[in-house]
């Protein structure tokens, strides 16, 4: 028990000191790697290197493949589980009332504090089109900021409340800020040096091995890997368009989870300590992942 | 308890399609608390009841296996649009909620 407890503590260490936060203790960590796959960055969702992006890039191609979803076609995988946005378009679930609920909060904050949709909004009294660019640097704060980070960070310099990253009301506002930007395509600018950087940060974390298993994200999420296989009843995807429908409702757990905790699931699967939502490196694979859905339109409330 | 539901309505011709998403614990009475091993007390949805215009449309008894946040969706037919629809639950602890919608 204990020796575990030390054993993850010195992995999430590690995991830490790849992401650049502790580069002496880097040099002294023995790591392996799974082997890297060829991403154009440039390209964003449409260089998706699973060969399933013509199943699942718009409506269409969804629908003409209506019949796998949820079905055991060994092909269902190559939905990249899209179909739900569809599926539930006009559909009502627990994603559009975590949504109701992040608004009734911004709205109920901004009237007694208008600087807070003001923050929320970089200026513009309008959360409108707002998301589609994040993650992005932020030069007044010198930080990477995520839309989580950013209602923390508003809800603290304007509110003076404390709404951290990975409470659900923080996930649920984070939600509604996102569907202020449903349908609209993600840009993530990587023209700016710390955005690129991170990019490059967040996919060497891709392909580095941690936990107990020895696995990395790309051991599960590559071509070649486990991705596209049965995984205990599972089917791991290509990580190219995920970004697009996080925050999500989650089934099986009942909440709106953000990508910061589906992070947390898979290294929880791979025996690996998760870090905490906001974490740098957590960022910085934000970036990546988000940068492989550029391009892909946003489809928050979603269902998972 | 005014947890909030959510109703969508589609009508095709005479058919209205309604989904409702309701958030509810749904706990079965079953599963234990893993500090304190004491069992979770059971809290879930015992009764639903759909009313279009006044009149019953839907009677649904429920049990723990339904899940957390159910999603109830069912067809009516002979509506039109403006109709009102009142979806409303009460679950074991006497709890009661209800919502409203206009049928478009
Ligand atoms: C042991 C295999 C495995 C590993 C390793 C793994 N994952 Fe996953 N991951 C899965 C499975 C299975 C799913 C659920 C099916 C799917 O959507 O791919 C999943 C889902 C996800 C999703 C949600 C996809 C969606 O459509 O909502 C994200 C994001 C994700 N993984 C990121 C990561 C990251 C980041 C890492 C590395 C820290 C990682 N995964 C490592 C197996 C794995």
């Amino acid at each position: 028990m204990t020796l575990t407890r030390t054993l993850r503590r010195t992995l999430a260490a590690a995991l830490l000191a790849g992401a650049g936060l502790g580069a002496a203790a880097a040099a002294e960590v023995y790591r392996e790697h799974h082997p890297r796959a060829a991403i154009d960055p440039a390209q964003g969702a449409a260089g998706d290197f699973s060969g399933t992006y013509g199943f699942w890039k718009d409506a269409a191609a969804l629908e003409r493949h209506r019949d796998w979803a949820g079905s055991t076609d060994p092909n269902a995988w190559k939905l990249n589980w899209k179909y739900p946005d569809l599926v539930d378009s006009g559909d009502v679930h627990a994603g559009h009332v975590a949504v109701d609920e992040g608004e009734r909060f911004v709205r109920r904050a901004a009237a007694r504090e208008p600087g807070f949709l003001a923050c929320l909004g970089e200026g513009r009294n309008e959360l409108k089109g707002v998301a589609a660019g994040y993650p992005k640097y932020d030069a007044k704060l010198k930080k990477l900021m995520t839309v989580e980070a950013r209602v923390e960070h508003c809800a603290k310099a304007e509110l003076w409340d404390d709404v951290r990253q990975g409470s659900p009301l923080n996930t649920k506002i984070a939600a509604y800020v996102k569907s202020q930007s449903a349908g609209l395509p993600i840009r993530v600018d990587l023209s700016a040096a710390p955005v690129m950087a991170a990019y490059r940060r967040g996919e060497q974390l891709f392909y580095t091995k941690v936990g107990q298993l020895n696995f990395a994200c790309a051991s599960c999420h590559t071509p070649g890997s486990i991705m596209g296989h049965k995984l205990r009843g599972e089917v791991p995807t290509t990580p190219f368009g995920d970004a697009a429908h996080f925050p999500t409702y989650r089934t099986p757990v009942g909440e709106v989870e953000s990508l910061h905790q589906r992070f947390g699931r898979c290294l929880n699967q791979m025996r690996a300590q998760p870090l905490k939502p906001g974490d740098p490196a957590y960022v910085d694979l934000e970036v990546f992942y988000t940068v492989l859905s550029n391009g892909y339109p946003i489809t928050v409330p979603s269902i998972r | 308890m005014a947890e909030p539901m959510k109703i969508r309505t589609q009508l095709n011709g005479d058919v209205a399609d309604i989904r409702v998403a309701m958030m509810h614990i749904m706990e079965t009475g079953q599963r234990k608390d893993p500090r304190t091993a004491e069992v979770i007390p059971a809290h879930y949805i015992q009764q639903v009841q759909a009313t279009v215009n006044g009149k019953t449309v839907l009677s649904a008894q429920w049990g723990p296996a339904v899940s957390k946040n159910p999603f109830l969706g069912f067809r009516v037919r002979g509506v039109k649009a403006g109709d009102k629809l009142v979806v409303s639950w009460e679950d074991n602890k006497g709890e009661r909620n209800s919502a409203e919608a206009v049928v478009k």
